[in-house]
């Protein structure tokens, strides 16, 4: 695979066809998964691994490093997603690749000691050479969506590490860098796909006049998808979080090195994506990319301002450091944005930028480790309950000094040149542009740079000096891995301090002349020198400003101040503007679909109504048409009543025609008596005459009962009959109903037919 | 063509068992042996009998047909193998498995359809039988879940009714054979076009017709509800298809904006999924919400209409017919094992079941579309069509629906890996009968897993592999008007 | 010609000859009553079958009764459509009367029911009449036949709803009849004829002198027919009458004789009123949206039953809708999907009313909410009533799409797609009160909780051969259809 190199060229842009960052990246990938295929008890396997991927990894790089210098190093996968993968190494990527697989390959060996003490070592192994890997990846792809995929990979991977302990902080924190590191790959996403939209390639290349009206969203979906990776304020917020609980050596590489890689997206995106196809913009697209720039900057400005008062503010070791480390991306991206808004005049703001980038991995990811080496002997991370470990541990203490030194920029430390360079290429472009923003970014970079001296003060007084708390008075006894990479730490440290000069000359000045920085600032940047009274001037400055403002508040206590929950950036934005989104979506989106779902089920039971009353209708004229059927009943129960009456009648008339009769009777017998005296023959012929007259009478009287009883006999057998057929029963009220509807309907056919008949 | 195969046999458990998955695999088989022939430009259009004058049962076979037909009947084997074990501690097989063969028949045979009538005639069969399946349970809620699905689905069945019958009446024919049928717009064009809308539409979950949709799949027996999920809605994906390409044509639905319809349906839908889905504490309706949100996608593919956009929508087909059974035959398995279906119980399950949760994050993720995988490729070219079409909003749409996918999905897989059992913030006392003693699934069950896992790798990574490289082929066809 | 030229009366006079020798034979040689009838029936299949495939060959012909010519003899027309529903009345009685034979034991008393095979051939022989008649005033005589033998197959049954409802049937079919006789007197008056043919030449210019009689003539034909066929504000009679009967005349008057009167009606229209009259006056149009509302309203009645023949009844009611829709559409695709649908669903019908017989006769439950499980336990019948109600909603793969198809077409066809709506709104209602008997008898949890008597396989292969024929009617339904086309044309 190495046979694949070419015969190496002098000339510069040269293009090398190799496989070896196929390899680079991919060897680690696969020894990630092999250690997670490895037993759990197999410890030195494991450990044999993961050493040897990693300094493999570390010698692939350097290898690579005479063809980077002199050309590009590209290897293409043609159609491997559709998209084809492609790798271009050239010699900025290189800067980053070395420094991924040094620190690391250092981190590794630290990690050998540090993991002695915590539970599921297989996992933090394997995804910690896997997470190499992606992270080399990120920096060797060759297009944005080469870059876009090793990043999501990269952010899945460190997950496991961020949450490597699992308690409730951490997973915590975890699932918050998990969610945003998704967020912004997403935001990623879509830069890139409207970058293809604009474009038709995701190629790295310079295509500032290609990208036409969206390219404001193009970068600003850039730069949140980055910017959320490096810590960018207002993005960082995760940072502080996630760091602190990762496993120390995870967060030396998740502070030195990961963050970078967003950085390192930045300034791919800001300063040659953003730059013209011909070298020299045009007006128009010169003043835009001015505007650009100065965002940028000022992203940087507010971000190294606040993260360093944040860090002042901590009293967690691991958390000052990490708010430490939002600061100096802030710086970083100061760089970056200088370099974008001078345009082909940047040559010192990028340089300054990739120093620091440099730099900080040294002494971040050197601090971490040594704060990890106190912890893990001590299980103590607050500054109150810690001190006086300069005695315990005097090597640490030294290491860690130099390391402060570093940051804090003394001279001789590798800090200084770095941030030298950002600031002196403010100050040059303050000369040449005026502008008050420019002088302003001065003035807070070395107040910045004050409180970062502030901050180191605080923490090296809080845990190296003092008396040393009792329950931690004892011996402590370092391996010798740990000292061995904490001292070569402060080698490094202390060598790009004194020497300045060798890796500008080496490496950033070939990497600003392969983007064709020329100009004043590149004349400058040649014959730059460190160690002038001018640029150390600055730093006195500061010193003497970092005292100034360092011996009385920590004399008042003011770095005690525990900024309340309600000022941060958690509370003033974030959740609230999280939560609100969150319950907004759930809200609308439960809100619409169940009310769809209750307008069919609404719909559905208002035409279960219709219908039941559709059917009520049917048995309202049904009842109708009973009660009709009844009151006809009651009708004829009325005529028979009237029967009945009139047969009352008849009895009472027959009754008075007895009374008429009786009456005669009398009558007779007075005529009887009045006969008497007429003639006793007459009298008897009377007597005999009432005689059969009354016999007649008994036999009417008789004849007359009878047929009564019979009348009643017969009726009582029509009530029975009446009974046995019950009209109400027999349901003729709905023929009578059926009836009239026929007849109905008839009539309005009728109606229907005349009328169009007549029209017709 | 259409091995509409039915059987049952009553005989023995092993016996049916055996013979399920013969017929599946003998159907994947046969399919597969239509490769060469349909990669080589084929087509066939095959006449079995006349119905009624001009109205036909037929069979058609090209592309698009084996494209789907493959898929089908591959996930059905492979959701037919898992049920073996799944469905031994299940009442009614002697139901489920017939039943479940059935189904598949059907359903090729709707892939395999010749004309909209067939089409449709399979499509009723399949919606009908499959009523079967999601009320299998046979418990209150799934019968409700189940009446509701009939209800919608014989409204479904109603309107491609009468868009069949306006098409016929229009252009005289229902053949999907002779190019475009429908060549002007009207208002009842328009009307047959709603029509078709609301019928497939139903089918493949689509706003406003979705309500059926995480009421059923949830009740189902999981392997059924992966096969709901995972094939029977992309019929409805399939159907809209077919109805674009054959009896419209895109330019007319363009030249008209008819498309725009679909796209702010699929949009709504696509959002409201994935809305609706964040909010479900049920481990299977979630996954019901998200398959709506998931179709949506398909149909946004579809109203888009280039190039890009179709391939996108036919891979997606394949991806999400991929990744959900996975999801569905996981929660399956867990389901199967524990018994537990809130997501908040299932803490700690990946530590007791790593494989099945290793499953169910891979597919979790290539929902989120997380690059290696293949739900990434189908959300890529997805939003290359929607540049193309100078559409950046749907791009957005893509995306917002990621991250709602994320943040649903995730909270499933961390705490089922880094979390303990009873982690809960409440304390219940009785927190320790929480902790979970099982083991994995059976091994055939994990296999099945694993092979549809591999696939979602497989589809992600390999370059022009047969999914992408035939969903890019039917785009081309379809776009060139190849049904002649 | 020969022979065959007498087979339009000797399939009616077969089959009053049968009715009156089976009660005979019923008393002395009982085994010989039922082959009787059922030879009798096969010989009227075979006859309508041979005219048919003739008339086919040599185009419709007119038979006069003893060779008088009309307009005073007796004048019977045989053409292909009136033959094709002949075919489907014969066919479908026969097999009625095997499935009868097995269930009228249990229905009715042994001493009636020879009684019964008179009014069932009564019944029959009157309605190959209707069908055939081309005559007015015979159609009179053959109506009140025709209703009479219908009430008596319902009152036969002897309890009280039968007699209550046969009474409100016989009252309203008379009544039906009496209108009937109005709008014939006063085509008569206006016109001297009463045949057919006659009067429709006759009428083009009696419309000019007598439009007033001629409308009402028309009014007085629609609520005749109306009543008769149970179209939907006159359905009133039906539910009680189907409901109440032994399933075999409930699948008799529900599968066959509404049927005929809307055929009766059919050629009112077009083969009595001229074109100039139907142009005058919207009868197609009173008929049409009677029908659109016949359709909504019946299914939605139907979902309020908790009784499963009555649910069946109010359902015909619905479903003859679509018949008239046929008719009122006035188009040829409307005739082909109307009579198709005469076909289907006397088919249809026939075969849900015997499996409501069979769950009578095994189990004794009528009420639908007691069914629950009973497709565990009778898995043929339930599958028959499964196919049944796919058919009755129009799922594909079963004879009712297929009409439902033609009638949703013509509805475009003529510009009215208002009407496609109504039909599948119609057809969704349908689903809705069927699908949950289907889904309550096999997917309930319960076990089915009565006893069971087994199904004599007699019914099971009348329900089976039902089935067998309404997936056949769904996917090989071209012959049928062509023959309609062809029928259909001769009126256009």
């Amino acid at each position: 695979m190495f046979a694949a190199a070419p015969e190496p060229v002098i000339e510069a842009n040269n293009l090398y066809y190799s496989s070896l960052p196929l390899w680079i990246t991919l060897v680690p990938l696969i020894a990630g998964i092999g250690i997670y295929l490895l037993k759990d008890h197999w410890e030195i396997p494991r450990k044999v691994v993961a050493f040897l991927t990693s300094l493999a990894a570390l010698v692939g790089v350097i290898i690579l490093f005479p063809l980077s210098l002199t050309g590009t190093v590209s290897y293409d996968l043609i159609d491997f997603m559709q998209l084809g993968l492609f790798f271009k190494l050239d010699i900025i990527g290189w800067i980053f690749a070395f420094l991924i697989t040094l620190v690391w390959f250092l981190a590794t060996i630290f990690s050998f000691a540090y993991m002695d003490f915590e539970h599921n070592r297989r996992r933090y192994y394997s995804f910690l050479i896997f997470t190499l890997g992606a992270t080399l990846g990120v920096v060797m792809a060759g297009d944005f969506f080469t870059l876009f995929l090793f990043f999501e990979m990269m952010t899945l991977s460190s997950f496991v590490l961020v949450i490597h302990e699992q308690d409730v902080q951490s997973m915590k924190a975890g699932i918050l860098y998990l969610y945003l590191g998704i967020f912004g790959g997403l935001a990623l996403l879509f830069a890139i796909m409207m970058l293809y939209g604009a474009t038709g390639s995701v190629a790295i290349v310079p295509a500032l006049e290609l990208l036409g009206s969206q390219r404001t969203a193009i970068f600003i979906c850039f730069l949140i998808g980055f910017g959320i990776k490096a810590g960018l304020v207002p993005l960082h917020i995760w940072l502080p979080q996630a760091h602190p609980v990762a496993p120390s050596p995870a967060s030396a590489l998740l502070s030195g090195i990961m963050i970078k890689t967003g950085a390192y997206g930045i300034l791919r995106v800001a300063v040659i994506l953003f730059s013209s196809e011909s070298g020299s913009p045009g007006i128009a697209d010169a003043s835009y990319l001015f505007i650009i720039g100065n965002v940028l900057m000022w992203v940087g400005i507010v971000t190294m301002l606040s993260g360093a008062s944040m860090a002042l503010l901590q009293t967690n070791m691991k958390r000052i450091l990490a708010y430490s480390s939002v600061s100096q991306i802030g710086y970083i991206a100061t760089g970056i944005g200088v370099a974008t808004f001078a345009g082909i005049e940047g040559g010192m703001g990028f340089a300054g930028a990739i120093y620091h980038i440099i730099n900080h991995a040294f002494f971040k990811a050197g601090l971490f480790m040594m704060v990890g080496t106190i912890y893990i002997y001590t299980h103590e991370l607050e500054l109150p309950r810690l001190g006086g470990m300069f005695r315990k541990m005097p090597l640490v203490g030294i290491t860690f000094l130099v390391a402060a030194f570093g940051i804090a920029g003394i001279p001789g430390f590798n800090g200084y040149p770095s941030k030298t360079l950002i600031h002196d290429s403010l100050l040059i472009y303050y000369k040449d542009y005026g502008l008050l923003s420019i002088d302003m970014a001065e003035k807070i970079f070395v107040l910045t740079s004050a409180l970062t001296i502030c901050y180191f003060i605080k923490l090296f007084r809080g845990v190296f000096l003092g008396p040393v708390p009792e329950k931690l008075d004892r011996e402590y006894k370092l391996p010798f891995s740990v000292n061995f990479v904490l001292a070569l730490f402060a080698l490094f440290i202390t060598a790009i301090g004194i020497f300045p000069n060798y890796i500008l000359e080496r490496v950033l000045v070939p990497a600003a002349e392969l983007l064709n920085y020329e100009g004043y600032a590149m004349e400058h940047l040649y014959h730059f020198h460190f160690f002038e009274w001018h640029p150390i001037e600055a730093m006195v400055i500061v010193v003497i400003l970092a005292l100034f403002i360092y011996i009385p508040a920590a004399y008042r206590g003011w770095f005690d101040w525990k900024p309340p929950w309600w000022l941060s950036i958690h509370a003033l934005v974030y959740n609230p503007v999280t939560n609100r989104l969150l319950i907004f979506t759930c809200r609308s989106g439960v809100f619409v679909d169940s009310s769809v779902d209750t307008a069919y089920d609404k719909s559905g039971s208002a035409a279960r109504k219709m219908c039941s009353y559709f059917g009520s209708l049917d048995s309202g004229i049904d009842k109708f048409y009973e009660q009709s059927g009844k009151t006809a009943r009651k009708l004829a129960d009325r005529s028979t009543d009237m029967d009945a009456k009139l047969d009352d009648f008849y009895e009472q008339t027959g009754k008075m025609a007895r009374k008429v009769a009786d009456r005669s009777t009398e009558m007779d017998s007075a005529l009887n008596e009045a006969y008497l005296k007429t003639g006793k023959a007459a009298k008897k012929l009377a007597e005999q005459t009432s005689d059969a007259e009354r016999k007649l009478d008994s036999v009417y009287d008789k004849a007359g009962s009878k047929a009564r009883q019979q009348m009643e006999k017969r009726l009582s057998e029509k009530k029975e009959k009446r009974g046995y057929f019950d009209s109400s029963k027999w349901s003729t009220k709905n023929l009578s109903f059926d009836t009239l509807l026929l007849v109905l309907v008839l009539g309005i056919v009728l109606l229907v037919i005349f009328y169009f008949g007549r029209a017709n | 063509m259409t091995p509409v195969i039915m059987y049952s046999c009553r005989a023995s458990d092993k016996l049916r068992n055996t013979l399920a998955v013969a017929t599946a695999a003998i159907t994947f088989i046969l399919t597969l042996s239509l490769y060469r022939f349909v990669v080589g430009g084929g087509e066939i259009q095959l006449t079995l009998f006349e119905v009624l004058p001009n109205l036909e049962i037929s069979m058609r076979l090209d592309l698009l047909s084996f494209c789907l037909a493959a898929l089908a009947s591959f996930i059905w084997l492979l959701c037919t193998i898992y049920s073996i074990d799944y469905m031994a501690k299940e009442h009614a097989c002697g139901r489920y498995y017939p039943v479940l063969i059935f189904t598949l028949g059907s359903c090729q045979g709707i892939f395999f359809a010749g004309d909209l009538f067939s089409l449709f005639v399979f499509f009723e069969l399949m919606s009908l039988i499959a009523y079967i399946l999601v009320i299998h349970e046979e418990t209150e809620e799934a019968l409700k879940a189940g009446y509701k699905y009939l209800v919608m689905t014989i409204i479904g069945g109603l309107a491609l009714f009468f868009g069949m019958i306006i098409v016929f009446e229009l252009g005289g024919t229902v053949s999907l054979g002779v190019g475009v049928i429908l060549h002007e717009t009207s208002l009842l064009a328009l009307l047959a076009f709603i029509c078709f809308l609301i019928g497939f539409g139903m089918k493949a979950g689509m706003f406003p017709l979705h309500v059926w949709l995480p009421d059923a799949h949830p009740v189902a027996p999981s392997p059924a509800s992966a096969l709901l999920s995972g094939v029977m809605l992309k019929t409805g994906a399939y159907g809209l298809i077919r109805v674009i390409f054959h009896v419209f044509s895109p330019e007319m639905l363009q030249a008209a904006g008819w498309n725009n319809i679909l796209a702010v349906l699929a949009v709504i839908t696509i959002l409201l999924g994935s809305a609706v889905a964040l909010t479900q504490t049920d481990i299977k309706r979630r996954l019901a919400y998200s398959s709506i949100s998931q179709l949506g996608y398909v149909l946004l593919g579809l109203s888009i209409l280039n190039n890009n956009a179709i391939t996108g929508a036919v891979f997606h087909i394949f991806s999400h017919a991929f990744m959900k059974s996975i999801l569905f035959l996981a929660a399956g398995a867990i389901i199967w094992k524990t018994g537990l279906r809130v997501i908040a119980d299932l803490k700690g399950i990946g530590r007791q079941m790593p494989v099945t949760m290793g499953c169910f994050s891979v597919a979790a993720l290539a929902m989120i579309g997380i690059p290696p995988l293949n739900g990434f490729l189908s959300k890529w070219t997805l939003a290359m069509g929607a540049l193309d079409a100078q559409m950046p909003l749907y791009v957005l749409v893509l995306l917002v629906s990621s991250l709602l996918n994320a943040l649903y999905y995730l909270p499933i897989v961390i705490p089922a890996f880094f979390e303990m059992p009873g982690d809960n913030n409440h304390d219940h006392h009785d927190d320790h009968e929480l902790e979970f003693n099982v083991q994995e699934a059976t091994p055939r069950m994990l296999t099945v897993m694993i092979i549809l896992a591999l696939f979602t790798f497989i589809f992600g990574l390999t370059p022009n592999n047969i999914a992408f490289s035939l969903a890019r082929a039917t785009a081309e066809f379809l776009l060139l008007g190849g049904a002649f | 010609m020969g022979f065959t030229v007498h087979f339009p009366v000797l399939i009616v006079v077969v089959m009053f000859f049968t009715a009156f020798i089976s009660p005979l034979l019923y008393r002395w040689a009982r085994k010989l009553a039922a082959p009787a009838v059922l030879s009798a029936l096969v010989a009227a299949l075979v006859m309508a079958a041979a005219l048919l495939i003739q008339v086919q060959q040599t185009g419709t012909y007119y038979y006069h009764m003893g060779g008088w010519p009309p307009p005073w003899g007796i004048e019977f027309k045989a053409d292909p459509l009136r033959l094709y529903i002949l075919l489907v009345v014969i066919s479908v009685s026969l097999w009625i009367f095997i499935y009868a034979l097995r269930d009228l034991g249990h229905e009715l008393k042994t001493r009636v029911i020879g009684w019964y095979y008179t009014l069932y051939s009564v019944l029959v022989g009157s309605m190959a009449g209707i069908v055939l008649t081309n005559d007015l005033f015979n159609l009179f005589v053959l109506m009140e036949i025709c209703a009479i033998s219908a009430c008596a197959i319902i009152s036969i049954k002897e309890d009280r709803e039968c007699l209550e409802a046969s009474f409100k049937y016989l009252i309203l079919s008379a009544m039906g009849t009496g209108c009937f006789l109005l709008g014939v007197v006063m085509l008569y008056m206006a016109t001297g004829y009463l045949n057919y043919g006659y009067l429709y030449q006759a009428l083009v210019e009696a419309f000019n002198f007598y439009p007033l009689n001629i409308f009402t003539a028309a009014a007085l034909f629609i609520v005749a027919f109306g009543t008769k066929a149970a179209l939907f504000p006159l359905h009133v009679w039906l539910p009680d009458a189907h409901a109440s009967a032994p399933s075999p005349s409930s699948a008799m008057l529900s599968g066959l004789v509404i049927k005929i009167y809307a055929f009766a009606l059919f050629l009112m229209f077009y083969e009595v009123f001229p074109r100039v009259v139907l142009e005058a006056i919207p009868l197609s149009e009173i008929v049409l949206w009677l029908a659109a509302l016949g359709s909504m309203f019946g299914s939605i009645y139907a979902m309020l039953q908790t009784d499963l023949k009555k649910m069946l009844a109010y359902s015909s009611i619905g479903q003859i809708a679509y018949i008239f829709m046929g008719i009122g559409f006035h188009h040829s695709l409307a005739l082909v999907g109307g009579f198709y649908h005469i076909m289907v669903h006397a088919v249809t019908k026939a075969m849900l009313f015997m499996v409501a017989g069979v769950i009578i006769y095994s189990t004794g439950v009528r009420k639908i909410d007691q069914l629950a499980g009973i497709g565990r336990v009778l898995p043929v019948t339930m599958v028959a009533f499964t196919i049944g109600s796919a058919s009755m909603v129009g799922i594909p793969g079963t004879g009712g799409l297929i009409s439902k198809w033609y009638l949703a077409l013509s509805a475009l066809e003529i510009g009215r797609p208002i009407f496609v709506l109504v039909i599948l709104a119609s057809s969704l209602l349908n689903a809705i009160y069927y699908m949950p008997i289907v889904i309550n008898a096999f997917m309930h949890q319960d076990e089915f909780k009565k006893e069971v008597k087994p199904v004599p396989p007699v019914m099971q292969f009348c329900m089976v051969v039902g089935m067998v024929f309404i997936i056949i009617f769904g996917f090989f339904s071209k012959p049928v259809v062509t023959l309609l086309e062809q029928a259909a044309a001769l009126f256009f």
